[in-house]
């Protein structure tokens, strides 16, 4: 029989050496090949731009992932990073530069749309400024002296300015026709979308013209907060950026500093990580399902999605013993083993869920009320890729691309799963990706606890491991590692790492600069939602102003994941 | 038991009458009759998932369920703060407790809404105390449905002894 996945693995390495071939010949000694593969350049920014659109149009990097500065030890220089992907060969690329005090960077907003958000950002957290970009606060309080990611940043007392935002003329219409359109601005501070978040439209009578979100009302600060903590204080903060699936932000983390340090964790823990993240799954697609239904009228269902979360959430409790941020996976591993009975109660729940899931679904999926409200505000896969969307939404434009299946971890290869595929990029897609995605999360974690195999919870590393009290108060050595790992923190040594993993939201990256100390230099997180905040401007045009909660809804936007 | 049953019904069915009836001076007899809570529940970040768990059927009869019902500012009575509270974020909550009607208070649900919680920097509220007065802090990242439910009866008890944050400080209005 011919084997059309190791004809697949063997394309994929074929296409990716020649890339890489075509690069080394091309750019010669710039490239550095760690993980991820690093591209730098020490001259001045006359390059940038170019460089980044023959990358783009020559050598395949067609995804844009991310954009960010540090702030260095020379004086007023700002290194500044950006990531990108090739989709065919799945390979990753990361650009340094660096960027002198005071000169202007030219935007990258031609290339990908999604870099709008980032490039606001790097000049309101690090003062780099940047063409073509309104140098305006978007997270931090307008009004706020200096920059707060630089590292002479002090916070003094200040006062709050109000600025309101406003539209520049539009350029498909006429100036006289754009005069007459009317703005409105709603606030969604009740409950009605994850988050606290304001809208901005434009309206050309009853209709959306265009449209923006204002965010910044959550911003907590924690990539600055990061930089003064060690790894298992940055797990406290991590699971509490987007509560209902804090399991994937401990793991990502997780994950890549125990690859840093090159620490191979027990086959259980990766199981029951991998447990733990898809009941995650579960639970966040049910949440959005849960405001869809909400924001459409259907008390009903929003009730039983209600219960169904409530069901997990005493599954996960009934695990650690705490409700909300579970806190299940530490550095190592996960923190205990499966209680008794455990297992047998959690297929019981998914059963449950699986069942009303199923239910649900058969109502409302054909029904001509639901498919009226939803099949609209459309996404297509060439607005999704330029704006940087992934997950759930991008799949419902119909480009397949999850890290479960091109870049598997853990026991993702040996399971059998589907990767389900929108069309239209419609909110009704988006509703069946995700009720689809339920029952494929369901299907893996029967399969995984099946199988799970035996062993220890946790790595015995000396460098991530605290001994247990007993032992102690009994040996010298357990003492000194106790007392070297409460005081100090884990040691992290010299370089940078970027770990991703496929998150209910998209694709959620950890990006640790290291400095041979337990504090990290620069911590940078690529939220899924950061994304699909922005091609919100999109996909509300042309609609109507009072369905905005839908259609944020429908996108599943996080602002606790976009303000961070 | 029975006796506390009984209760719970009386309550539910004096509630039905507060959602039904559309007169404004019914609503306001049965509101002068018992002290009846009208919350306006504001949420933001995790604490605000607790709230919205609160509503489903595990904590029947819970007075959130209600929330649907008053989205306006100027109809409740008692402030629900979840969640971190940003300066970005400060002048819309005083705007919103200036427009609620005499008599009001407010519950700091959570670690973030009462002093900051762990989020020392730069954009962060250091508690809503800051902004106005407060009646009841709950502690917790998040407190657990149960602790919110602890919080309502203690809030219908200062209800009962009529004091509130504002009779006792002597709070000037012009926030």
């Amino acid at each position: 029989m011919f084997d059309f996945q190791a004809q697949e693995n063997e394309d994929l390495i074929q296409n990716r050496i020649a890339l890489l071939e075509r690069m080394v010949s091309k750019f010669g000694d710039k490239l550095n090949f760690e993980n991820p593969l690093n591209m730098s350049f020490d001259e001045n920014l006359d390059s940038y731009y170019p460089l980044i659109k023959e990358l783009k149009t020559f050598f395949g990097f067609n995804f844009f992932l991310n954009l960010w500065g540090t702030d260095t030890e020379a004086e007023g220089q700002t290194c500044l990073q950006v990531q990108l992907l090739n989709m065919d060969t799945h390979q990753r690329l990361v650009i340094k530069f660096m960027v002198p005090e005071g000169q202007v960077v030219p935007s990258l907003t031609n290339l990908w749309k999604g870099c709008f958000w980032c490039e606001q950002e790097t000049w309101d957290m690090l003062g780099v400024e940047f063409s073509e970009i309104p140098k305006e606060r978007i997270f931090s309080p307008d009004g706020m002296e200096g920059f707060p990611l630089r590292k002479d940043f002090r916070p003094k007392p200040f006062q709050l300015k109000s600025s309101k935002y406003e539209f520049t003329p539009d350029p498909r219409v006429d100036r006289e026709i754009w005069k007459q359109r009317t703005v409105l601005e709603k606030d969604f501070f009740l409950g009605e979308v994850n988050g606290p978040v304001k809208a901005i439209l434009e309206c050309d009578e009853d209709k959306v013209a265009r449209g923006r979100l204002e965010v910044g009302f959550l911003h907590r600060g924690i990539e600055k907060i990061a930089e003064g903590l060690e790894a298992r204080q940055i797990l406290v903060h991590l699971g509490r950026i987007n509560m209902n699936c804090s399991s994937f932000y401990e793991q990502v983390f997780c994950d890549g500093v125990e690859a840093h340090l090159d620490i191979d964790i027990p086959e259980r823990a990766k199981a029951l990580r991998m447990v733990i993240n898809e009941i995650e799954r579960i639970f966040e697609h049910l949440d959005t399902l849960g405001r869809v239904c909400d924001n459409l009228g259907c008390k009903p269902f929003l009730f039983e999605c209600l219960e169904m979360r409530e069901g997990l959430t005493q599954i996960l409790k009934e695990y650690s013993g705490r409700r909300m941020p579970h806190q299940i996976i530490i550095l190592g591993g996960v923190f205990k083993d499966t209680p008794k009975g455990w297992i047998t109660d959690c297929l019981r729940v998914l059963e449950i869920v699986q069942k009303k899931t199923i239910e649900i679904s058969r109502m409302i999926s054909k029904s001509t009320l639901w498919m009226d409200r939803l099949c609209d505000y459309e996404l297509d896969s060439n607005q999704a890729l330029s704006w940087g969307v992934t997950g759930p939404n991008l799949r419902a434009s119909g480009v397949n691309y999850d890290l479960r299946k091109v870049n598997p971890h853990y026991f993702y290869d040996d399971i059998d799963f589907e990767i389900p595929l929108g069309i239209n990029g419609q909110c009704y897609d988006r509703y069946l990706v995700r009720v689809e995605e339920i029952f494929q999360s369901i299907s893996i974690i029967n399969q995984l606890l099946d199988n799970l195999p035996l062993g220890s919870h946790l790595s015995k590393d000396a460098r991530i491991y605290i001994p247990f009290k007993e032992d102690v108060y009994k040996e010298s050595e357990a003492l000194i590692a106790h007392h070297k790992l409460i005081k100090e923190g884990v040691q992290l040594p010299i370089g940078e790492f970027y770990n991703s993993i496929e998150s209910p939201n998209g694709e959620l990256g950890v990006h640790l600069l290291c400095n041979n100390s337990s504090r990290p230099l620069r911590f940078k997180l690529r939220t899924p939602s950061y994304y699909s905040g922005q091609c919100f401007s999109d996909v509300i045009e042309g609609g109507e102003p009072d369905e905005v909660p839908l259609v944020i809804s429908s996108l599943n936007i996080s602002i606790g994941e976009v303000d961070r | 038991m029975n006796n506390d049953n009984n209760m719970n019904q009386d309550i539910l069915s004096d509630v039905a009458m507060v959602v039904d009836s559309k007169s404004f001076l019914e609503r306001w007899s049965i509101s002068l009759k018992r002290d009846q809570l009208w919350p306006f529940p504001v949420s933001f970040s995790c604490c605000s998932t607790e709230l919205r768990g609160f509503k489903g059927k595990h904590f029947e009869p819970s007075i959130l369920d209600l929330h649907e019902y008053f989205r306006e500012p100027d109809k409740a009575d008692l402030l629900v703060l979840g969640g971190t509270i940003t300066h970005k974020m400060a002048p819309r909550l005083k705007e919103i407790y200036r427009q609620m009607p005499e008599g009001k208070m407010v519950m700091a649900i959570g670690a973030c809404a009462s002093s900051g919680g762990p989020y020392w920097t730069y954009s962060v509220v250091q508690g809503v105390s800051q902004l106005f007065p407060v009646d009841i802090y709950l502690p917790g990242c998040p407190p657990s449905p149960e602790a919110i439910v602890e919080a309502f009866s203690s809030i219908e008890e200062r209800l009962e002894k009529r004091v509130s944050a504002i009779s006792q400080i002597n709070w000037s209005l012009n926030v």
